[in-house]
């Protein structure tokens, strides 16, 4: 990639980096795409259940032929096709109490891109428990946020959310445009972050509403009683 | 005697809906907290608004994210309001 300061050195970076992304829908599906298309060396994919009709308004690893089959199994199949040079490790079930340990623990970079907030506050303990930076995506109707998460440089998820939203539901408005927009974001940060290029935005949050295209960068917090990340120590930037 | 202050607000996600608006002015009196003006502007548009945004014990809830002239405020019962303020009131979203 002929991008200033990123050169061989970034290339090399990325092939030696194995990224966890959670779950490959609408989010993940383009996450882990142009992460392979940067020439990622290793996808960490998690993702359960089969390939419903619903989905194919916004997952674009999926393939209308693959109906009721596993969906990682056409993510897989769609990433090989694309780069055949990278390897692509799938998990067929969702982010749990059992998994996550092992799936973080296997990865250098994480991208979360889950519907259920249990599912990111287990990845995101996970996360600051083995120091691992996570790139936290989320998006509703013609909305989208990204949150870069360094353990010990920035506030982490608990931080953002103290408690579980109770009113979020399971199903959402979604454009898979904006979904494709949000995960397109949340790659260039972690790029950002793996291989010096950019602003990484360490500590804010990019929130976007395509409706209005409005993109408002804000700064988030850290609390000092979070219950996840207050035992870490601070680092210096 | 006290001055009042004019601020705005921005809603998010189920907010601006249950708002019916994402974006409208207010009134408030200059160094009121945050959340007294929270709750008027609940109470004044619905019971889905006030749900959304307070808990049964009429305490914000701490999922809302409340950002102030662009940084997020983790002490919104004790931030006091001033002119001009930008307010931006996040639901949580985790869409994929
Ligand atoms: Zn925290």
């Amino acid at each position: 990639m002929d991008i200033p300061g990123f050169g061989q050195e970034g290339q090399e970076k990325l092939r030696n980096t194995t990224a966890l992304v959670s779950r490959t829908g609408g989010l993940g599906g383009p996450i882990a795409l142009q992460l392979a298309a940067a020439g990622i060396g290793k996808l960490v994919l998690a993702h359960g259940g089969n390939l419903q009709p619903s989905d194919l308004n916004r997952q674009v690893l999926m393939r209308h032929g693959s109906l009721g089959q596993p969906r990682i199994e056409s993510a897989r199949e769609t990433l090989q096709a694309f780069n055949p040079h990278i390897t692509v490790e799938t998990v067929n079930a969702n982010i749990n109490e059992e998994n996550a340990e092992e799936l973080v623990g296997s990865a250098d970079i994480v991208f979360d891109a889950a519907p259920r907030f249990n599912e990111r506050f287990l990845l995101n303990r996970q996360c600051v428990r083995q120091r691992k930076s996570l790139i936290d995506a989320a998006m509703f109707s013609m909305e989208g946020q990204v949150v870069t998460i360094v353990p010990g440089l920035t506030p982490c998820l608990a931080c953002l959310y103290p408690e579980e939203p109770p009113h979020w539901n399971r199903r959402f408005p979604v454009l898979g445009a904006v979904s494709s927009l949000i995960a397109n974001i949340a790659v260039v940060q972690g790029i950002c972050l793996l291989t010096g290029i950019g602003d990484a935005h360490l500590g804010k949050m990019i929130y976007i509403d395509t409706a209005g295209m409005n993109l408002r960068k804000i700064a988030i917090q850290r609390r000092i009683d979070c219950a996840v990340c207050q035992s870490v120590p601070s680092a210096a930037p | 005697m006290p001055k009042t202050v004019n601020v705005t607000i921005t809603y998010t996600a189920q907010l601006a809906r249950a708002a019916g608006v994402e974006q409208e002015s207010a009134t408030a009196m200059q160094g009121s907290p945050l959340t007294l003006l929270l709750r008027d502007r609940a109470v004044a548009c619905s019971a889905e608004m006030k749900e959304l945004l307070f808990d049964s014990d009429d305490t914000l809830r701490k999922s809302i994210v409340v950002v102030v002239d662009g940084s997020q405020i983790t002490n919104p019962d004790s931030f006091s309001l001033e002119r001009d303020h930008d307010l931006f009131l996040m639901m949580p979203i985790s869409g994929g």
